[in-house]
């Protein structure tokens, strides 16, 4: 039977791989992000506080905080994409870490029933009860996760079998050819950076709704790391590669008390490896490729 | 018609194109020549907008386009290949040859989903009969990365010919190829490359160019020295001072 504590580590699961497919949409249009936890932690407060404070409905405070995270990635992107490796990558970071310390000084309270809700800087946000007072129990709000997982997963699926998912790979992969083939990489680079932030916003506002409390600390770039990372050891072949690393991070090395404590060391050690030894994965474009046409031939016979 | 008017380009205090003037003859193939370091290089990244010019005009089929960008250009039918091969190297060669296929034009709302991969789309049909041209069909399952360098120039080429450009500029396309390769690439840029386009070649192999060129324009230190027919500029003594030095 499934206990309490084991959905939640698949819940979390869940959650946390929108935000590494957030990452690995624009690895594989070649960029480094250090900053996706910024659109996790926006869609999370703005979604906590349209179901907590405002009495939206669910499903537009989930639209709503995505989009908003979706926009300030355009807003970034459109600042950002003239340049590219690490400027990329640092400017994210700045990024991140100025929406950090902006939550922490973020106070927006208001009185719902008698007692003082909202986020309060440091404080964090509590109270963001729409799971307990809708009665839904862990089991149907990890299914509800997995719904928007499937959903996303099946949208870049088709995405990345498209003609905007090529140009987002030859974009990763050798952007003055690309240009040379009359595509301007500037245009898709923002669409694949709103499209990611969108998805990590996502996943932002059900982690809010699934904890009950978010503080501005849970956004820092540890979470952004990882992300990268879970890209990086699963493999950017496909969209599943992310799912992989998150899936062996959290849970496995997470989730099994023997190995907990030792999580990030061994985490660490499995990231230079990989590095070292399959530099874009464990599913990388071939193995996808080798699998993809074994499966064809499977299917055929 | 392609035509450039007194460019000039430095980098820095070195003067690399030094007000060249230089017409490329429409439907036709002319090649480019010149001792290393002449510039030719740097033309065709001018041409094809990767260098902004510092003075001078482009034009092309008479409208100026100097100031275009690279995607601007491509965008007016003018594709190029590199003397340091460019193609995406994670990705199979027929995938190769299809991405050249795909144009901004298919980012329209209905366009830009459209499947690329689906073995029934008309595209993977045409790059199916491009490989078979480059004969190189039993490697449309290999990754590009993974080619041999003759086969990274074929395929080069055949994105080339999947792109269809009216005007094609071929940065030194047997470099690094056998006289054996060599021959069969100047056999397949007559047959299946020149004809109908206007096509650029910088090529250091004299065979090649006497092979598939009808004019021939040859460039030292920034300024053209001679423009012409092969076999008439192949004598002319500036030329011969260029290459062998004076006598």
């Amino acid at each position: 039977m499934l206990n309490d504590y084991l959905l939640t580590v698949i819940s979390n699961i869940g959650m946390i791989s929108l935000i590494a497919i957030s990452a690995y949409i624009l690895l594989i249009t070649g960029e480094i992000s250090f900053g996706q936890q910024a659109y996790f932690g926006i869609s999370a407060y703005s979604g906590a506080i349209a179901t907590t404070l405002w009495g939206w409905p669910f499903w537009i405070a989930l639209l709503f905080g995505s989009l908003l995270a979706g926009i300030a990635a355009g807003v970034v992107s459109t600042l950002t994409v003239r340049i590219s490796g690490l400027y990329f990558s640092i400017s994210t970071l700045a990024f991140s870490e100025m929406v950090r310390l902006s939550l922490l000084k973020f106070s927006y309270q208001k009185e719902i029933d008698g007692e003082l809700l909202g986020p309060n800087g440091a404080e964090g946000f509590g109270g963001i009860r729409w799971v307990f007072d809708n009665n839904i129990s862990v089991f149907q709000y990890t299914l509800l996760i997995y719904l928007i997982l499937f959903l996303v997963i099946t949208c870049l699926f088709f995405i990345e079998r498209s003609g905007l998912g090529m140009i987002f790979r030859m974009i990763g992969q050798d952007p003055m050819l690309t240009r040379v083939h009359g595509i301007n990489p500037v245009n898709y680079k923002v669409i694949a950076a709103v499209l990611a932030g969108f998805i990590a916003g996502l996943g932002g506002m059900l982690y809010a709704h699934s904890f009950t409390f978010i503080e501005p600390q849970i956004f820092n770039v540890m979470l952004g790391v990882h992300s990268l990372a879970y890209g990086l050891i699963g493999g950017l072949g496909t969209v599943f590669g992310p799912l992989i690393g998150v899936a062996l991070d959290i849970g496995f090395l997470e989730s099994i008390r023997v190995i907990h404590g030792y999580r990030m060391i061994v985490f660490g050690g499995l990231v230079a490896i990989m590095l070292i030894l399959m530099p874009r994965g464990f599913l990388d474009e071939k193995r996808v490729y080798r699998l993809r046409l074994a499966l064809r031939n499977w299917l055929r016979v | 018609m392609f035509e450039l008017r007194k460019i000039c380009k430095s980098f820095g205090n070195l003067r690399v194109l030094k007000s060249i003037s230089l017409k490329i003859k429409s439907d036709i193939v002319t090649g480019l020549i010149g001792p290393n370091g002449s510039g030719k290089t740097s033309l065709v990244n001018i041409m094809s907008g990767i260098y902004p010019i510092d003075s001078g005009q482009i034009l092309l089929d008479g409208n100026d386009i100097s100031g275009a960008t690279s995607y601007q250009i491509s965008r007016l039918g003018v594709f190029r290949t590199f003397q340091h091969i460019r193609i995406f190297e994670r990705m199979t060669v027929i995938e190769n040859v299809i991405s050249a296929m795909i144009s901004h034009e298919s980012f329209s709302f209905y366009g830009f989903l459209a499947q690329v991969r689906n073995p029934e789309d008309p595209k993977v049909n045409i790059a199916h009969n491009i490989l078979e041209i480059m004969e190189m069909e039993n490697d449309s399952n290999l990754f590009a990365g993974d080619l041999t360098l003759p086969k990274r120039r074929r395929l080069e080429i055949a994105r080339a010919l999947a792109r269809d450009p009216k005007v094609i500029l071929l940065d030194e396309p047997a470099g690094g190829m056998t006289p054996k390769e060599t021959e069969s690439l100047a056999h397949l840029i007559n047959k299946n490359v020149a004809p109908g386009r206007t096509c650029l070649v910088i090529e250091h192999k004299m065979d090649l160019i006497a092979e598939v060129c009808e004019d021939l324009c040859v460039i030292n230190h920034g300024e053209k020295i001679a423009q012409g027919d092969p076999s008439v500029v192949f004598n002319q003594p500036e030329v011969i001072e260029a290459y062998l030095g004076k006598v």
